[in-house]
C-alpha cells in the first residue's frame, strides 16, 4: 500500500528569481511539515548541487531534483531528468518532441498554473503549447499560490483539467505554491496547499514513480481516503478498474503532517465523487466517510472534499484526488 | 581582461518571444568570464497602460464575464520589461539568469559561478549567449550585453559599465 506524504512541488531559489537560499527552502519546508520538495527554478538545475546529505539529514526531506522550463509559450515543471533537456528553443508545434526527450531522460513533466494570464502581462505563463501527445505529461498544477481560490487562474485550471480527463487523457494532480520567499512570520504561515504522493518507497525515486503513476491529491488540510472496489479487488489513485457495478469508498484519511491549516478554520463538510465531471454522490463528513455503490462507466472518478475556512459559510474546494480510472 | 563580445540592440512589443543568439569566442583560457546585461526602462507605471495591458489580457485569456480578482490585481503595480540571458559553452548548457534587476553581471568560473549558472572553466572555444526577450511592455528596450574574458587578479567593479 503506498503512504501518502505531503510535497512542495513548485519552488525557486536564488538561482533563479526566488529569494531562498537553498537550504533556507529546505528548513522552512520542514519546518511546515512537509515531507519532500522538488526544486523546480526558471531554467535553471544548480540549486541541486548545494543540497548536501547534512542538509537532507537535518530536514529528513525528499527532494526531487527539477527546473521549471519557463518558456515563452508556458511552464512546464520537469522533475527528475537524467540530463539536461533544452528548454530554449521549444515552440507550440515542437513540444511532444520535447516531452518525448525529456521522457527518454526519465524525467517527469507536469503542467505549471496552465490557466495564468499569458503576454502582455506575464508572458509565456498562460499554457500555449499544442500538445497532441498528451501520456507524456503526468501531471497539472491545478492549483497554484498558496491559498488556491484567492486567484482566478485556478478557477479556470479545474474544468480545464476536467477537460482533458474527459477526452480520456491520464493527468494527475498537483498543487504547488510557486515558492520564492520566506513567509514574514512563520509561526503563522498563510493558507497553504500540499500534493501528497502515494509512494511505495520514501525517497526521489519513489516520488518520481508515484506522479508517473498517478497517485497524488491536492489539499488545503483534509486528506481524502479514496479507492475503489470492484470483484473483490481494490483500485487506488491512478489505477483502471473495469466499467460496472463498482464499490467506491470515500472518506476523510489520516491528517496530514502540515497542521497550520486548522488555525484557518479549515472545516470538511461533504464528500463529493465526481464521475466523468459529474457528481455522482455525496456523502456526508461527519461520519468520516462511507461506501457508495455506483455504476461505472468508462472513464474518470475522484474524490472532492468541500467545506469551509477562513470564517466563511461559503463551501470551498478543500481536497480533491487524481482519478481512479474506468475502462 | 579582453572584451569578447560587444552587444547592442533595441527591442519593441514585436520582438517578445524572440531569442537573439550572440555566439562569441575566448581565444584561451580565462580565469573566469563575466556576463554583463544591462536593459531599460524596467518599469512601466502609465496606469493608462497598465489599464489597457490588463484589459487585453482579460479578454484574451479569461471566459465572458471573468475578470481578475483583488489578489490577481495586487500582482500589477507596474508591468515590466523583461530580457532573461543564458550560456552555452560550446554544446553545454551553462545556465540561466532568470531574474528581475536589469543591470546583472554573471560570473562563471570554475572556483565559483553565479547562482543559475555551472561551474566550470572559463576555457578556450565557443560561447554563446542567448537573450530571451520575454516582455517589452510598450514603446522600447534598450538591451546592452557585454562579456569579458578575466586573466586573474581582476576585480568585478574594474569591469567598465556598458
Amino acid at each position: 500500500m503506498p503512504q501518502y506524504l505531503p510535497f512542495e512541488l513548485h519552488t525557486h531559489t536564488r538561482h533563479s528569481d526566488g529569494q531562498f537560499q537553498t537550504a533556507g527552502l529546505l528548513r522552512a519546508c520542514a519546518a511546515y511539515g512537509y515531507r519532500g520538495t522538488a526544486l523546480t527554478d526558471h531554467n535553471a538545475l544548480t540549486a541541486s548541487d548545494e543540497v548536501t546529505p547534512e542538509l537532507l539529514a537535518e530536514t529528513g526531506l525528499i527532494v526531487i531534483p527539477g527546473i521549471e522550463w519557463t518558456t515563452f509559450y508556458g511552464h512546464l515543471l520537469v522533475l527528475g531528468c537524467g540530463r539536461y533537456v533544452d528548454w530554449r528553443f521549444v515552440t507550440p508545434d515542437t513540444i511532444d518532441a520535447a516531452l518525448a526527450e525529456i521522457r527518454e531522460a526519465g524525467g517527469v513533466a507536469g503542467i505549471a498554473h496552465p490557466c495564468e494570464v499569458g503576454s502582455p502581462l506575464m508572458c509565456g505563463c498562460h499554457w500555449d503549447f499544442h500538445v497532441t501527445r498528451w501520456d507524456l505529461v503526468s501531471y497539472v498544477e491545478l492549483w497554484s499560490d498558496p491559498d488556491p481560490h484567492a486567484r482566478m487562474k485556478n478557477h479556470l485550471a479545474l474544468p480545464w483539467y476536467d477537460a482533458l480527463l474527459n477526452a480520456g487523457h491520464r493527468l494527475a494532480v498537483s498543487a504547488g505554491r510557486d515558492w520564492h520567499a520566506a513567509d514574514p512570520d512563520p509561526s503563522r504561515p498563510p493558507l497553504l496547499t500540499a500534493t501528497c504522493l502515494g509512494v511505495n518507497t520514501a525517497d526521489t525515486a519513489g516520488a518520481l514513480e508515484a506522479l508517473r503513476a498517478g497517485r497524488s491529491l491536492i489539499t488545503l488540510g483534509p486528506v481524502p481516503a479514496f479507492s475503489v472496489v470492484c470483484g473483490g479487488q481494490s483500485f487506488g489513485l491512478g489505477e483502471t478498474v473495469p466499467a460496472g457495478r463498482v464499490s467506491v469508498s470515500a472518506g476523510l484519511g489520516p491528517d496530514s503532517p502540515l497542521t497550520h491549516w486548522r488555525a484557518w478554520e479549515v472545516e470538511a463538510k461533504r464528500i463529493r465523487l465526481v464521475m466523468n465531471g459529474r457528481t455522482a454522490a455525496e456523502i456526508p463528513c461527519e461520519a468520516g466517510g462511507g461506501a457508495v455503490t455506483l455504476e461505472a462507466v468508462p472513464g474518470w472518478i475522484r474524490e472532492e472534499i468541500w467545506g469551509t475556512c477562513r470564517g466563511s459559510r461559503e463551501e470551498c474546494l478543500l481536497a480533491l484526488t487524481s482519478p481512479v480510472y474506468v475502462a | 581582461m579582453d572584451k569578447l563580445l560587444d552587444y547592442r540592440a533595441v527591442f519593441r512589443p514585436e520582438d517578445v518571444r524572440r531569442n537573439v543568439l550572440l555566439p562569441f569566442e575566448a581565444p584561451r583560457d580565462y580565469r573566469a568570464l563575466a556576463v554583463q546585461l544591462h536593459y531599460g526602462p524596467k518599469e512601466v507605471r502609465d496606469p493608462a497602460v497598465v489599464r489597457r495591458q490588463i484589459e487585453a489580457c482579460v479578454r484574451k485569456y479569461f471566459p465572458p464575464g471573468m475578470s481578475l480578482s483583488g489578489k490577481d490585481l495586487e500582482e500589477y503595480p507596474c508591468l515590466l520589461n523583461f530580457v532573461t540571458l543564458s550560456l552555452d559553452c560550446g554544446t553545454e548548457y551553462v545556465g540561466c539568469a532568470h531574474r528581475h534587476p536589469p543591470e546583472q553581471t554573471i560570473v562563471v568560473s570554475e572556483d565559483e559561478s553565479s547562482p543559475g549558472f555551472s561551474r566550470r572553466r572559463a576555457s578556450r572555444g565557443p560561447w554563446r549567449v542567448v537573450l530571451h526577450v520575454q516582455a517589452v511592455v510598450v514603446g522600447e528596450v534598450d538591451c546592452r550585453v557585454a562579456v569579458f574574458g578575466l586573466e586573474g587578479g581582476e576585480e568585478l567593479a574594474a569591469i567598465p559599465a556598458v
